[in-house]
Protein backbone atom coordinates (compact mmCIF):
# COMPACT_ATOMS: atom_id res chain seq x y z
CA UNK A 1 0.00 0.00 0.00
CA UNK A 2 2.86 2.35 0.66
CA UNK A 3 4.90 0.87 -2.25
CA UNK A 4 4.97 2.96 -5.41
CA UNK A 5 2.66 1.76 -8.14
CA UNK A 6 4.87 0.32 -10.92
CA UNK A 7 2.34 1.28 -13.59
CA UNK A 8 2.55 4.93 -12.57
CA UNK A 9 5.05 6.90 -14.67
CA UNK A 10 7.97 8.13 -12.61
CA UNK A 11 8.66 11.86 -12.70
CA UNK A 12 12.21 12.18 -13.90
CA UNK A 13 14.48 14.86 -12.38
CA UNK A 14 14.65 16.56 -15.76
CA UNK A 15 10.91 16.87 -16.01
CA UNK A 16 10.63 18.08 -12.43
CA UNK A 17 13.25 20.75 -13.13
CA UNK A 18 11.33 21.89 -16.19
CA UNK A 19 8.12 22.15 -14.20
CA UNK A 20 9.93 24.26 -11.60
CA UNK A 21 11.25 26.63 -14.24
CA UNK A 22 7.82 26.84 -15.84
CA UNK A 23 6.29 27.73 -12.48
CA UNK A 24 8.89 30.45 -11.91
CA UNK A 25 8.18 31.85 -15.36
CA UNK A 26 4.47 31.93 -14.65
CA UNK A 27 5.06 33.78 -11.38
CA UNK A 28 6.11 36.91 -13.20
CA UNK A 29 3.59 36.52 -15.99
CA UNK A 30 0.06 37.80 -15.93
CA UNK A 31 -2.58 35.18 -15.10
CA UNK A 32 -5.40 37.43 -16.20
CA UNK A 33 -5.48 41.13 -16.94
CA UNK A 34 -4.34 42.88 -13.76
CA UNK A 35 -3.77 39.70 -11.73
CA UNK A 36 -0.35 38.19 -11.25
CA UNK A 37 0.78 35.27 -9.09
CA UNK A 38 2.95 37.62 -7.08
CA UNK A 39 -0.14 39.64 -6.09
CA UNK A 40 -1.86 36.53 -4.79
CA UNK A 41 1.28 35.55 -2.90
CA UNK A 42 1.66 38.98 -1.36
CA UNK A 43 -1.95 39.03 -0.21
CA UNK A 44 -1.33 36.01 2.05
CA UNK A 45 -2.76 36.12 5.56
CA UNK A 46 -0.34 36.91 8.41
CA UNK A 47 -1.02 33.53 10.05
CA UNK A 48 0.10 31.61 6.97
CA UNK A 49 3.76 32.07 7.88
CA UNK A 50 6.87 32.64 5.79
CA UNK A 51 5.93 33.07 2.16
CA UNK A 52 8.31 31.40 -0.32
CA UNK A 53 7.27 33.84 -3.05
CA UNK A 54 8.75 36.72 -1.05
CA UNK A 55 12.39 37.62 -0.60
CA UNK A 56 12.89 40.31 1.99
CA UNK A 57 15.80 42.66 1.49
CA UNK A 58 16.87 46.26 1.80
CA UNK A 59 18.80 49.01 0.13
CA UNK A 60 21.07 51.26 2.17
CA UNK A 61 22.01 54.57 0.61
CA UNK A 62 25.42 55.49 2.03
CA UNK A 63 25.10 59.02 0.62
CA UNK A 64 22.23 59.69 3.02
CA UNK A 65 23.86 57.94 5.95
CA UNK A 66 25.53 60.54 8.15
CA UNK A 67 28.63 59.76 10.17
CA UNK A 68 27.72 59.73 13.85
CA UNK A 69 24.02 59.05 13.28
CA UNK A 70 22.98 55.89 15.13
CA UNK A 71 19.20 56.07 14.79
CA UNK A 72 18.99 52.62 13.18
CA UNK A 73 21.24 51.05 15.80
CA UNK A 74 19.25 52.55 18.66
CA UNK A 75 15.97 51.43 17.12
CA UNK A 76 17.28 47.88 16.74
CA UNK A 77 18.49 47.79 20.33
CA UNK A 78 15.14 49.03 21.60
CA UNK A 79 13.12 46.66 19.42
CA UNK A 80 15.10 43.58 20.37
CA UNK A 81 16.13 44.42 23.92
CA UNK A 82 19.87 44.64 23.29
CA UNK A 83 22.09 46.47 25.76
CA UNK A 84 23.60 48.83 23.19
CA UNK A 85 27.14 48.05 24.35
CA UNK A 86 29.90 47.87 21.76
CA UNK A 87 32.44 45.69 23.54
CA UNK A 88 33.56 42.53 21.74
CA UNK A 89 31.40 40.57 24.18
CA UNK A 90 28.27 42.65 23.57
CA UNK A 91 25.69 41.65 20.98
CA UNK A 92 25.45 44.01 18.04
CA UNK A 93 22.85 43.06 15.48
CA UNK A 94 23.50 46.21 13.47
CA UNK A 95 26.56 48.45 13.71
CA UNK A 96 27.80 51.57 11.96
CA UNK A 97 31.19 51.28 10.28
CA UNK A 98 33.42 54.13 9.15
CA UNK A 99 34.90 53.80 5.67
CA UNK A 100 37.44 56.01 3.95
CA UNK A 101 38.61 55.66 0.40
CA UNK A 102 42.34 56.27 0.69
CA UNK A 103 42.91 57.65 -2.81
CA UNK A 104 40.09 60.17 -2.79
CA UNK A 105 39.46 60.74 0.91
CA UNK A 106 35.72 60.08 0.53
CA UNK A 107 34.19 58.83 3.74
CA UNK A 108 31.03 56.83 4.33
CA UNK A 109 29.34 55.48 7.44
CA UNK A 110 26.93 52.71 6.48
CA UNK A 111 25.24 50.29 8.87
CA UNK A 112 26.17 46.64 8.48
CA UNK A 113 24.07 43.77 9.72
CA UNK A 114 23.24 40.23 8.65
CA UNK A 115 23.04 40.45 4.85
CA UNK A 116 20.51 37.59 4.64
CA UNK A 117 22.40 35.80 1.89
CA UNK A 118 20.66 33.55 -0.59
CA UNK A 119 23.53 31.08 -0.04
CA UNK A 120 24.42 31.74 3.59
CA UNK A 121 27.76 30.27 4.74
CA UNK A 122 26.54 30.26 8.35
CA UNK A 123 23.88 27.74 7.36
CA UNK A 124 26.43 25.62 5.49
CA UNK A 125 28.71 25.25 8.48
CA UNK A 126 26.17 24.93 11.31
CA UNK A 127 26.61 21.44 12.84
CA UNK A 128 23.14 21.26 14.38
CA UNK A 129 20.92 22.90 11.79
CA UNK A 130 20.27 25.83 14.12
CA UNK A 131 21.34 28.34 11.46
CA UNK A 132 18.74 28.22 8.76
CA UNK A 133 17.17 30.23 5.98
CA UNK A 134 13.43 30.76 6.08
CA UNK A 135 11.24 30.38 3.02
CA UNK A 136 11.14 34.15 2.61
CA UNK A 137 14.93 34.49 2.58
CA UNK A 138 15.47 35.53 6.21
CA UNK A 139 18.50 33.87 7.81
CA UNK A 140 17.88 33.01 11.46
CA UNK A 141 19.25 31.07 14.41
CA UNK A 142 17.01 28.54 16.10
CA UNK A 143 18.17 29.01 19.66
CA UNK A 144 16.54 25.77 20.73
CA UNK A 145 19.11 23.83 18.71
CA UNK A 146 22.07 26.26 18.82
CA UNK A 147 24.89 24.79 20.90
CA UNK A 148 26.95 27.97 20.86
CA UNK A 149 29.90 26.53 18.91
CA UNK A 150 30.33 29.83 17.05
CA UNK A 151 31.33 28.19 13.77
CA UNK A 152 28.85 30.52 12.04
CA UNK A 153 30.51 33.53 13.64
CA UNK A 154 33.74 32.49 11.93
CA UNK A 155 32.07 31.63 8.64
CA UNK A 156 30.20 34.91 8.21
CA UNK A 157 32.23 37.35 6.07
CA UNK A 158 30.16 40.29 7.36
CA UNK A 159 30.85 39.79 11.08
CA UNK A 160 27.10 39.77 11.51
CA UNK A 161 26.76 37.16 14.24
CA UNK A 162 27.19 37.80 17.97
CA UNK A 163 27.50 35.38 20.85
CA UNK A 164 25.66 35.96 24.10
CA UNK A 165 28.30 35.65 26.80
CA UNK A 166 26.31 36.49 29.89
CA UNK A 167 22.93 35.73 31.32
CA UNK A 168 20.19 37.98 29.99
CA UNK A 169 17.14 39.19 31.85
CA UNK A 170 14.11 41.23 30.92
CA UNK A 171 14.04 40.21 27.28
CA UNK A 172 11.43 41.46 24.86
CA UNK A 173 8.56 38.99 24.43
CA UNK A 174 9.19 38.93 20.67
CA UNK A 175 12.96 38.67 20.94
CA UNK A 176 13.92 35.85 23.28
CA UNK A 177 17.67 35.65 23.83
CA UNK A 178 19.92 34.00 26.35
CA UNK A 179 23.40 32.96 27.33
CA UNK A 180 25.22 30.42 25.19
CA UNK A 181 23.54 31.07 21.85
CA UNK A 182 24.61 32.88 18.72
CA UNK A 183 22.33 35.59 17.41
CA UNK A 184 22.10 38.17 14.68
CA UNK A 185 19.75 40.47 12.79
CA UNK A 186 16.36 38.80 12.26
CA UNK A 187 15.04 41.45 9.84
CA UNK A 188 12.47 42.03 12.59
CA UNK A 189 10.88 38.73 11.67
CA UNK A 190 8.26 39.06 14.43
CA UNK A 191 7.00 42.27 12.84
CA UNK A 192 6.88 40.79 9.36
CA UNK A 193 4.99 37.73 10.58
CA UNK A 194 2.45 39.98 12.27
CA UNK A 195 1.92 41.86 9.02
CA UNK A 196 3.99 44.97 9.72
CA UNK A 197 6.03 45.26 6.52
CA UNK A 198 9.01 47.21 7.83
CA UNK A 199 11.95 46.72 10.17
CA UNK A 200 12.72 48.82 13.24
CA UNK A 201 15.89 50.26 11.64
CA UNK A 202 14.20 51.20 8.36
CA UNK A 203 11.26 52.73 10.21
CA UNK A 204 13.49 54.78 12.51
CA UNK A 205 15.61 55.97 9.58
CA UNK A 206 12.63 57.16 7.59
CA UNK A 207 10.88 58.66 10.63
CA UNK A 208 14.02 60.67 11.40
CA UNK A 209 13.88 61.99 7.83
CA UNK A 210 17.07 60.34 6.58
CA UNK A 211 15.43 57.80 4.30
CA UNK A 212 18.70 55.92 3.92
CA UNK A 213 17.22 52.46 4.49
CA UNK A 214 14.51 51.13 2.19
CA UNK A 215 13.10 47.75 3.15
CA UNK A 216 10.87 45.58 1.01
CA UNK A 217 10.21 42.51 -1.08
CA UNK A 218 12.94 42.03 -3.67
CA UNK A 219 10.73 39.59 -5.62
CA UNK A 220 7.97 42.13 -6.12
CA UNK A 221 8.86 44.27 -9.13
CA UNK A 222 6.46 46.96 -7.91
CA UNK A 223 8.02 47.42 -4.46
CA UNK A 224 10.03 50.56 -3.82
CA UNK A 225 13.19 48.64 -3.05
CA UNK A 226 12.94 46.72 -6.33
CA UNK A 227 12.31 49.90 -8.28
CA UNK A 228 15.33 51.58 -6.68
CA UNK A 229 17.77 48.74 -7.23
CA UNK A 230 16.55 48.47 -10.81
CA UNK A 231 17.24 52.14 -11.54
CA UNK A 232 20.21 52.99 -9.31
CA UNK A 233 23.71 51.53 -9.36
CA UNK A 234 24.03 49.47 -6.19
CA UNK A 235 26.45 46.88 -4.89
CA UNK A 236 26.37 43.80 -2.70
CA UNK A 237 29.11 43.63 -0.09
CA UNK A 238 31.79 41.08 -1.02
CA UNK A 239 29.94 40.22 -4.21
CA UNK A 240 33.01 38.15 -5.17
CA UNK A 241 31.92 35.52 -2.64
CA UNK A 242 28.73 34.93 -4.68
CA UNK A 243 26.55 34.67 -1.57
CA UNK A 244 23.84 36.89 -3.11
CA UNK A 245 23.08 39.05 -0.05
CA UNK A 246 19.59 40.47 0.32
CA UNK A 247 21.01 43.78 1.53
CA UNK A 248 22.40 46.12 -1.12
CA UNK A 249 24.38 49.35 -0.73
CA UNK A 250 24.41 52.46 -2.81
CA UNK A 251 27.75 54.24 -3.02
CA UNK A 252 28.66 57.61 -4.53
CA UNK A 253 26.65 58.76 -7.49
CA UNK B 1 0.07 4.03 4.55
CA UNK B 2 -3.18 5.84 5.12
CA UNK B 3 -4.88 2.62 6.11
CA UNK B 4 -2.17 1.87 8.66
CA UNK B 5 -2.52 5.33 10.19
CA UNK B 6 -6.28 4.89 10.45
CA UNK B 7 -5.77 1.58 12.23
CA UNK B 8 -3.42 3.18 14.73
CA UNK B 9 -5.90 5.96 15.38
CA UNK B 10 -8.73 3.46 15.85
CA UNK B 11 -6.65 1.51 18.35
CA UNK B 12 -5.79 4.68 20.22
CA UNK B 13 -9.44 5.74 20.33
CA UNK B 14 -10.42 2.26 21.55
CA UNK B 15 -7.90 2.38 24.35
CA UNK B 16 -9.10 5.82 25.41
CA UNK B 17 -12.74 4.68 25.46
CA UNK B 18 -11.86 1.59 27.50
CA UNK B 19 -10.01 3.66 30.04
CA UNK B 20 -12.86 6.10 30.57
CA UNK B 21 -15.38 3.27 30.76
CA UNK B 22 -13.38 1.30 33.31
CA UNK B 23 -12.40 4.15 35.59
CA UNK B 24 -14.81 6.62 37.11
CA UNK B 25 -12.00 9.18 37.06
CA UNK B 26 -13.62 10.79 34.03
CA UNK B 27 -11.73 13.47 32.17
CA UNK B 28 -8.51 13.37 34.14
CA UNK B 29 -8.30 9.60 34.17
CA UNK B 30 -8.74 9.34 30.39
CA UNK B 31 -6.17 11.99 29.75
CA UNK B 32 -3.76 10.29 32.11
CA UNK B 33 -4.17 6.92 30.47
CA UNK B 34 -3.84 8.26 26.93
CA UNK B 35 -1.03 10.71 27.65
CA UNK B 36 2.48 9.45 27.00
CA UNK B 37 4.29 8.28 30.14
CA UNK B 38 1.54 9.35 32.49
CA UNK B 39 2.91 8.73 36.01
CA UNK B 40 3.28 4.95 35.73
CA UNK B 41 0.18 2.75 35.97
CA UNK B 42 -2.36 5.54 35.75
CA UNK B 43 -4.66 3.29 33.68
CA UNK B 44 -5.03 0.66 36.37
CA UNK B 45 -5.69 3.14 39.14
CA UNK B 46 -8.53 4.83 37.28
CA UNK B 47 -11.16 3.46 39.66
CA UNK B 48 -9.78 5.31 42.65
CA UNK B 49 -10.94 8.68 41.34
CA UNK B 50 -13.57 9.47 43.94
CA UNK B 51 -12.09 12.74 45.14
CA UNK B 52 -14.08 15.04 42.87
CA UNK B 53 -15.38 18.51 43.62
CA UNK B 54 -13.33 21.56 44.48
CA UNK B 55 -9.99 19.74 44.59
CA UNK B 56 -10.44 19.39 40.82
CA UNK B 57 -8.80 17.13 38.31
CA UNK B 58 -5.32 17.66 39.68
CA UNK B 59 -6.14 16.22 43.06
CA UNK B 60 -7.96 13.34 41.42
CA UNK B 61 -4.91 12.53 39.33
CA UNK B 62 -2.73 12.63 42.41
CA UNK B 63 -5.13 10.37 44.29
CA UNK B 64 -5.17 7.98 41.35
CA UNK B 65 -1.43 7.44 41.55
CA UNK B 66 -1.51 7.23 45.33
CA UNK B 67 0.76 10.11 46.31
CA UNK B 68 -1.75 12.41 47.99
CA UNK B 69 -0.89 13.47 51.47
CA UNK B 70 2.89 13.13 51.48
CA UNK B 71 3.56 16.42 49.72
CA UNK B 72 1.14 19.33 49.77
CA UNK B 73 -0.40 19.77 46.32
CA UNK B 74 0.61 22.96 44.56
CA UNK B 75 -1.76 25.88 44.65
CA UNK B 76 -2.21 27.03 41.10
CA UNK B 77 -2.95 30.69 40.58
CA UNK B 78 -5.99 31.23 38.38
CA UNK B 79 -5.31 33.14 35.16
CA UNK B 80 -5.64 36.86 35.72
CA UNK B 81 -7.80 37.27 32.64
CA UNK B 82 -10.21 34.50 33.57
CA UNK B 83 -12.12 32.86 30.75
CA UNK B 84 -11.32 29.68 28.89
CA UNK B 85 -7.89 28.22 28.18
CA UNK B 86 -7.05 26.99 24.67
CA UNK B 87 -7.87 23.45 25.82
CA UNK B 88 -9.27 21.68 28.87
CA UNK B 89 -7.06 22.24 31.95
CA UNK B 90 -6.57 18.50 32.48
CA UNK B 91 -5.40 18.12 28.89
CA UNK B 92 -3.12 21.12 29.18
CA UNK B 93 -1.51 19.73 32.33
CA UNK B 94 -0.53 16.54 30.56
CA UNK B 95 0.27 17.92 27.13
CA UNK B 96 1.31 21.57 27.30
CA UNK B 97 4.95 20.64 26.66
CA UNK B 98 4.08 18.89 23.42
CA UNK B 99 1.82 21.70 22.29
CA UNK B 100 4.47 24.30 23.03
CA UNK B 101 7.21 22.34 21.31
CA UNK B 102 5.16 21.84 18.19
CA UNK B 103 4.20 25.50 18.13
CA UNK B 104 7.79 26.52 18.70
CA UNK B 105 9.02 24.79 15.55
CA UNK B 106 6.10 26.14 13.53
CA UNK B 107 6.90 29.65 14.69
CA UNK B 108 10.68 29.60 14.42
CA UNK B 109 11.01 27.77 11.11
CA UNK B 110 7.74 28.50 9.34
CA UNK B 111 6.94 31.92 10.75
CA UNK B 112 3.46 30.99 12.02
CA UNK B 113 2.98 33.49 14.77
CA UNK B 114 -0.57 34.80 14.82
CA UNK B 115 -3.52 32.71 15.87
CA UNK B 116 -5.60 31.26 13.10
CA UNK B 117 -9.24 30.21 13.29
CA UNK B 118 -9.90 27.98 16.31
CA UNK B 119 -9.75 24.28 15.54
CA UNK B 120 -12.68 22.07 16.41
CA UNK B 121 -10.81 19.91 18.90
CA UNK B 122 -10.78 20.70 22.56
CA UNK B 123 -11.74 17.30 23.92
CA UNK B 124 -9.13 15.87 26.24
CA UNK B 125 -8.83 12.46 24.57
CA UNK B 126 -6.08 11.41 22.19
CA UNK B 127 -2.38 11.30 22.75
CA UNK B 128 -0.53 14.56 23.16
CA UNK B 129 1.89 14.50 20.27
CA UNK B 130 -0.70 13.58 17.63
CA UNK B 131 -3.22 16.00 19.01
CA UNK B 132 -0.64 18.78 19.02
CA UNK B 133 0.16 18.09 15.39
CA UNK B 134 -3.49 18.07 14.40
CA UNK B 135 -4.51 21.16 16.31
CA UNK B 136 -1.71 23.63 15.89
CA UNK B 137 -2.34 23.66 12.15
CA UNK B 138 -4.66 26.64 12.40
CA UNK B 139 -2.04 29.17 13.47
CA UNK B 140 -0.33 29.99 16.71
CA UNK B 141 -2.89 28.75 19.23
CA UNK B 142 -0.30 27.43 21.63
CA UNK B 143 2.10 30.34 21.72
CA UNK B 144 4.18 30.72 24.87
CA UNK B 145 3.66 34.46 24.63
CA UNK B 146 -0.11 33.97 24.92
CA UNK B 147 0.32 31.58 27.86
CA UNK B 148 2.30 34.24 29.67
CA UNK B 149 -0.15 36.98 28.74
CA UNK B 150 -2.95 35.15 30.55
CA UNK B 151 -1.16 33.37 33.37
CA UNK B 152 1.26 36.01 34.67
CA UNK B 153 0.74 36.63 38.37
CA UNK B 154 -1.02 39.83 39.33
CA UNK B 155 1.46 40.36 42.15
CA UNK B 156 4.78 39.65 40.47
CA UNK B 157 3.76 40.21 36.85
CA UNK B 158 5.50 36.97 35.97
CA UNK B 159 4.81 33.27 35.45
CA UNK B 160 8.13 32.19 36.92
CA UNK B 161 9.44 34.70 39.41
CA UNK B 162 8.36 33.13 42.70
CA UNK B 163 7.37 29.64 43.80
CA UNK B 164 3.71 30.54 43.72
CA UNK B 165 3.72 31.78 40.13
CA UNK B 166 1.84 29.75 37.54
CA UNK B 167 4.60 27.74 35.86
CA UNK B 168 6.85 27.31 38.87
CA UNK B 169 4.12 26.15 41.26
CA UNK B 170 3.65 22.87 39.39
CA UNK B 171 7.18 22.50 38.10
CA UNK B 172 8.70 22.73 41.55
CA UNK B 173 6.15 20.17 42.80
CA UNK B 174 7.00 17.81 39.95
CA UNK B 175 10.74 18.63 40.14
CA UNK B 176 10.91 19.37 36.43
CA UNK B 177 13.27 22.14 35.42
CA UNK B 178 11.88 24.79 33.07
CA UNK B 179 14.41 26.05 30.56
CA UNK B 180 12.00 28.33 28.66
CA UNK B 181 12.78 31.36 30.75
CA UNK B 182 16.52 31.19 30.22
CA UNK B 183 15.77 33.00 26.97
CA UNK B 184 12.06 33.88 26.95
CA UNK B 185 10.77 36.60 29.20
CA UNK B 186 8.38 35.40 31.87
CA UNK B 187 6.42 38.64 31.77
CA UNK B 188 3.67 39.72 29.40
CA UNK B 189 4.44 42.35 26.78
CA UNK B 190 2.97 45.20 28.80
CA UNK B 191 5.32 44.53 31.71
CA UNK B 192 8.49 43.37 29.96
CA UNK B 193 11.20 45.93 30.43
CA UNK B 194 13.64 47.12 27.85
CA UNK B 195 16.78 45.32 27.48
CA UNK B 196 19.14 43.30 29.18
CA UNK B 197 22.34 43.85 30.64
Amino acid sequence: MSEPNPSEPKVSPGRRGFLGIAAVGLGGAALAPGIRLIDIANAAQPSSGANPAVRWGMLIDTNKCASGCTDCVTACNTENGLSGGTLPTDSQWIRKIELKEIKTGRTASPPVMCQHCADPPCVDVCPTGASFKRADGIVLVDRHSCIGCRYCVLACPYKARSFVHEEVSDQKPDAPRGKGCVEGCTLCVHRLDQGNPTTACAQACSEAGHGAIVFGNLNDAQSEVSRLIRTLPTVQLRADLKLDPGVRYRGPG
Amino acid sequence: MRLRLTLVLLLAAGAGAAASAAGAAGVAGAAGAAGAGGAGGAGGAGGAGGAGGAASAFAREAAAVGVAGRTPLPTIEPAAKGGQCVAEPAFMRRNHMDLLKHQRDDTVFRGIRSAGPPQAASSPSGSGREAAGARAGGGARYSLKECIACHASVKTGSVAKTETNFCVSCHSYAAVQIDCFECHTAKPAALAQRGAK
